[in-house]
């Protein structure tokens, strides 16, 4: 149940600006575009000749009367041409905005509503799908009798259903985001979260959709013209033009070829214009070619295994990712790269491998594996260095390993590559599996990686890396997606594996305290340098030190938040277990446990958000309705959960002060007003600058989001805080900070808290109480101090031990 | 790890992978038997019916009466409808208003035209869709992809009227070397003039290839920027391999679904070109029937249409998991 959401800055997301060639090719789009509606619309003032009159004989070519000919009746093109296409593109847009209106509003009423409304609005829109274009314009068609109105309802029906797809899939993306849930637990109407909440963020599904059935549009209207289903001759129509002059292509094209090119031009900038104001229907353009200004030379062979000497990477917008990076690995060694997120830690391992991620370039400097310049390298023959020398394990299990191949086909490939013999595959399978820490290769051998556990998937990506018997293995944040007790596991079969190999590691990771017992030597990095470097027991110099509680133990008083019996079965299968807790004013309680132990699911029950299938909560002795819905609107703002990624609990389309202010309309103590200052107030509360009021969300740093969230939280004035995992998605100096807040807000403001978490650490910070839960019950309950040192249950010794014995930030130089 | 609270969109039971099939299976069924419902319903809002129809503005109102008893044509309409429906599935459409022969026979051998045009179209387009489209989703933002992509997007937005006229005006009128109609003698299928199906084939490709290919590309794009395909570039996976047996599968499932409707369209309704080419198809008699509004013909082939689209669409929707067992488990 604990995502922690790793995400390195992307560098993609620095560069939001549009690149000038499609800014140049959106603007150029938009200038044709508009003479082509400027023809359209004011053409028919200008034809030199009434449409229906004929100039010259039929067919006949250019001449100074009629400078495009003449049509079947011999009535001028140039003029049918300019009086031609007003119709379609006012029908066109007429078709579009009811398309639109009636799809926003289907498609959100489905996303909201589910259930049968859902059902029926999609089954509709099945049906609808379920006929071909041009058989369902036939079909109205013969309904309605020829003409435009015919035309534009039939046009309207093919266009409608995949707009409605549309807008619910965007309604529900959004819908299925924190801040909504958020905004539905503080009380907020439906109208008010649809319009405040979802509607903002849908805003350019339904630009982008509207630009796309302007174009079907136009499409369907031209060719119904075409099939003669629109308008009726003689009136003068770009698609009617082509069907009546066709069999004059030999004699007159231009007759074809004038309004065949309009509305070409027409779609084509329309089309250009969409692909330049909404760049996410094509992927981004990203450069991946490294320079190779210089050219290793073979020569000096080491016997590091890995040596890299100044190496520099930069992002294609030249900022420093690597900055002259030194760093040597000899065989059998472990050394460990340690750093926070974007110190280039990452980057500098891939980049040791010779690959250079897309949005980054290789300034200088070189890196050699056995010796051989991996920058240098050809793609080929850096493919053939890597088979036979490193085996390599992406950082997250859910990701690393292709979902669609079965296991024993990801080993197979890598073997292959390494071009060990076919008959030996099934046993250097078995092998490498059982040396992964598979006791039982048969079982996970023909299965997918989605059919196996988080804990099962990172030891067959390890076994894949571990296959062709590298000298080499490199491991890319191994711990991170997995939660302590399988990371401390994990560890202690990376040490036997290393015993009975003898291969070297090269091992990433944030986490120094985790990684500091296995390794040989460690190299901390720091804004794309290393900062330090050395045995690990040097750079680990203050391992073991205590780590004190904030807070004073509780002084045990009467019962704020009292849960009773809590039990939760989904799909049969217990998810809480009879689950009690007693909460009085100021208190803290710790919910631990390894993940899919039941901890959120219990802080979202007491949320309201999730409904226990028995059991009561009592907020004063009265008892609170298990449907946040339902809870009286008091009941609602005394309890305020703060969700786990800071990344999706913040609407982005809102300002920070409207973020904050929202909760502040619920309350009657605070009038209009004094809401501006208020917000403020509450911005300074959390530690955060008064400033970033006006800033939106995607300006600011992981913790700032998170102190947002909590301001969020307090604007409610509430009794009780709920936190879920609040700590994860940061860092661990920004994760100590923001630990250190809440035990601040709780002493200042006499705040209820329940934490949850999986790590110990921040209980241990916390102090108060920790109630440890596995398989959806309590285990064992106690002050956080006594659990720490004297753990009872197993599963508490097992997180005690896994615990990461450094808390705070990395030593910097 | 599925939450399934307030907004929990996990809902639902999970069900066996039989029971999914049979699903989808009835579903696709229920789709067709609204279509049909729907098909009756707009023909019924048409003026007249069978009996004007048949005998003529000039015919008395006697007998008008006379006719329309004898054919039922006062009974309710979902009498009539099931009666119709009954007679529909054993493929008796009834007689063509126009023409006065049974629709049937005037379908068929059109029908054959059709199927061998759009199986023509699909055997052009699908390789090339997949093709180009690994191609260029591979080199995602270079020169080779943004050519590809950019001739995509052009495509994309032109009509197939417009692109068939202009591939008409080139490749006929201009250099003759194709027949601008698709005109075949008496007894004569396609096959036995191939050339016939050259230019409508181009038109359909040329058309259906842009909205297939970015979709390949665009999967196949996303794909090989996942963590797992670095991973095997990482432990030395040569790059051939990488494309056909990581990026592929897992890039062309969301493409699955639009290539199902291209063949859907190609074969039950590639109207446009059909009538554009003169091709003696389903379409140009559709075309006509309903400017006529020769209501039988029109019912029998929006039908037929509509059941080769609902087909090929169940294709994709029982291929997709088959390609991609993360979807495997409906949840």
């Amino acid at each position: 149940m604990t995502l922690t959401p790793v995400r390195t800055p992307s560098v993609a997301a620095t560069t939001t600006d549009a690149p000038p060639r499609r800014r140049w090719r959106g603007r150029a789009a938009l200038a044709v575009l508009l003479l082509v509606v400027a023809v359209a619309l004011l053409g028919p003032l200008f034809a030199p000749h009434a449409v229906t009159d004929p100039v010259d004989i039929p067919y006949a070519p250019g001449s100074a009367q009629a400078p495009l000919g003449t049509d079947r009746l011999g009535s001028d093109v140039l003029s049918r041409v300019l009086a031609g296409g007003r119709s379609l593109l006012l029908n066109g847009l007429a078709v579009t905005a009811a398309v639109c209106a009636l799809a926003a509003a289907a498609g959100m009423t489905a996303a909201w509503r589910e259930g049968w409304t859902d059902t029926l609005i999609l089954r509709l829109a099945d049906v609808l799908l379920g006929m071909p274009a041009f058989l369902l314009l036939s079909v109205v068609v013969v309904a309605t009798g020829r003409g435009p109105a015919g035309v534009a309802l039939a046009t309207g029906l093919v266009l409608l259903p995949e707009s409605i797809r549309v807008v619910r899939a965007a309604t529900l993306r959004i819908l299925a985001q924190d801040y909504v849930e958020v905004a539905v637990a503080r009380g907020e109407r439906t109208v008010s979260v649809l319009w405040c909440e979802v509607l903002p963020n849908l805003a350019p599904v339904l630009a982008a959709d509207a630009g796309v059935r302007f174009l079907g549009a136009i499409t369907v209207v031209a060719t119904a013209a075409f099939l003669g289903y629109g308008a009726q001759p003689p009136s003068p129509d770009w698609g009617l033009m082509v069907l009546e002059n066709r069999d004059g292509l030999t004699l007159q094209p231009l007759a074809v070829l004038a309004p065949a090119a309009l509305l070409l031009v027409l779609l084509l900038a329309t089309n250009l214009l969409l692909d330049a104001a909404f760049p996410g229907t094509t992927a981004r353009a990203v450069g991946r070619r490294r320079t190779l200004a210089q050219a290793g030379d073979v020569s000096g062979k080491s016997d590091a295994l890995l040596s890299v000497r100044g190496l520099r990477v930069e992002t294609e917008d030249g900022r420093t990712v690597l900055d002259g990076v030194d760093l040597d690995l000899v065989p059998g060694e472990l050394l460990a790269v340690v750093g926070e997120s974007g110190s280039g830690k990452s980057t500098l391992v891939l980049a040791a491998l010779g690959h250079v991620a897309a949005g980054l370039r290789h300034t200088g400097g070189e890196a050699r594996l056995d010796g051989h310049p991996t920058l240098a390298l050809n793609e080929r023959r850096l493919r053939r260095l890597r088979a036979s020398v490193c085996g390599y394990v992406a950082q997250d299990p859910r990701t690393a390993l292709a979902p669609h191949l079965r296991v024993d086909a990801q080993i197979a490939e890598v073997l292959r590559a390494r071009r060990v013999p076919k008959e030996q595959w099934p046993q250097r399978t078995e092998g490498a599996l059982r040396l992964a820490g598979l006791d039982r290769p048969s079982q996970v051998v023909h299965r997918r990686p989605p059919q196996l556990s988080g804990g099962q998937r990172q030891r067959v990506a390890l076994a894949v890396a571990l296959s062709a018997e590298p000298r080499l293995l490199v491991l890319d944040e191994p711990t991170s997606a997995l939660d302590t007790v399988t990371a401390a596991a994990f560890l202690t079969d990376l040490t036997r594996l290393r015993r009975e190999t003898g291969t070297a590691v090269l091992l990433v990771s944030h986490d120094l305290g985790a990684v500091a017992a296995v390794a040989d030597r460690v190299a901390v990095m720091d804004g794309g340098r290393i900062v330090e470097h050395g045995p690990a027991e040097a750079v680990l110099s203050d391992v073991g030190a205590g780590i004190e509680p904030l807070a004073a133990v509780d002084a045990q008083k009467g019962s704020l938040l009292r849960a009773s019996d809590l039990s939760l079965a989904r799909r049969d299968e217990p998810v809480l277990d009879g689950v009690s807790l007693d909460l009085g004013p100021g208190d803290c309680l710790s919910i631990v446990g390894p993940s899919g132990c039941g901890k959120t699911t219990l802080l979202r029950c007491l949320a309201g958000l999730d409904t226990p299938t028995s059991g009561e909560i009592r907020l004063h002795g009265e008892q609170l309705a298990r449907d946040v819905r339902d809870r009286a609107p008091r009941q609602r703002r005394q309890v305020q959960l703060v969700p786990q990624d800071p990344y999706a609990s913040l609407n982005p389309r809102h300002t920070v002060a409207t973020i904050v202010g929202r909760p502040l309309a619920f309350r009657s103590d605070i009038p209009a007003d004094r809401q501006q200052a208020e917000v403020e107030r509450l911005l300074t509360q959390v530690g955060l600058d008064a400033d970033l009021a006006k800033r939106l969300p995607g300006a600011l740093s992981g913790g700032q989001r998170q102190r947002v969230a909590l301001a969020r939280a307090l604007a409610a004035n509430p009794e009780v805080l709920l936190c879920d995992e609040v700590t994860s998605a940061l860092d661990p100096s920004v994760a100590a900070g923001v630990v250190e807040l809440i035990a601040r807000l709780r002493t200042e403001l006499g705040l209820a808290v329940v934490m949850v978490t999986h790590d110990l650490s921040v209980a241990a910070r916390l102090g108060g109480r920790v109630a440890v839960l596995h398989d959806g019950r309590i285990r064992e309950t106690g002050p956080a101090s006594r659990v720490l040192s004297r753990p009872e249950h197993h599963v508490t010794r097992a997180l005690v031990a896994a615990m990461r014995p450094v808390r705070g930030p990395v030593e910097r130089t | 790890m599925s939450r399934t609270g307030l907004m929990g969109r996990t809902g639902g039971k999970r069900l066996g992978f039989s029971r999914w099939w049979l699903n989808r299976i009835g579903g696709a069924l229920l789709v067709l038997f609204a279509v049909s419902v729907l098909v009756f319903a707009a023909t019924e809002a048409a003026p007249g019916d069978a009996a004007t129809a048949r005998l003529g503005p000039q015919a008395s109102a006697d007998a008008v009466a006379a006719l329309r008893d004898r054919l039922g044509l006062d009974r309710p309409a979902p009498l009539r409808y099931l009666d119709w429906l009954g007679h529909a599935i054993r493929g008796d459409f009834g007689a063509s208003y126009a023409s006065g022969r049974p629709v049937g026979e005037l379908i068929a051998d059109r029908f054959g035209n059709s199927l061998v045009l759009g199986l023509a179209a699909t055997a052009v387009l699908g390789p090339l869709a997949v093709g180009l489209g690994l191609w260029a989703g591979l080199r995602s933002g270079r020169r080779g992809d943004r050519i590809v992509s950019g001739g995509a997007l052009g495509l994309a937005a032109v009509p197939e009227f417009v692109t068939g006229a202009l591939l008409m005006a080139v490749f006929a009128a201009g250099l003759g070397w194709l027949p601008a109609v698709s005109l075949l003698g008496a007894g004569q299928g396609p096959l036995d003039d191939p050339a016939v199906l050259v230019l409508p084939v181009l038109t359909l490709v040329s058309v259906s290839l842009a909205q297939n290919l970015r979709l390949v590309r665009a999967g196949v794009a996303e794909a090989a920027r996942s963590p797992a395909v670095d991973a095997a570039r990482l432990n030395g996976v040569p790059e051939h391999r990488v494309a056909l047996r990581y990026v592929l599968p897992a890039g062309l499932g969301p493409a699955v679904p639009m290539l199902a409707r291209t063949v859907a369209y190609l074969l039950g309704g590639a109207l446009v070109a059909e009538s554009l080419f003169g091709y003696p198809g389903l379409a140009a008699l559709l075309v006509d029937a309903t400017a006529a509004r020769d209501v039988p013909v029109v019912q029998a082939v929006a039908l037929l249409g509509a059941a080769v689209a609902v087909a090929a669409n169940l294709a994709a929707d029982l291929a997709v998991p088959l390609l991609d067992p993360v979807q495997r488990q409906p949840r």
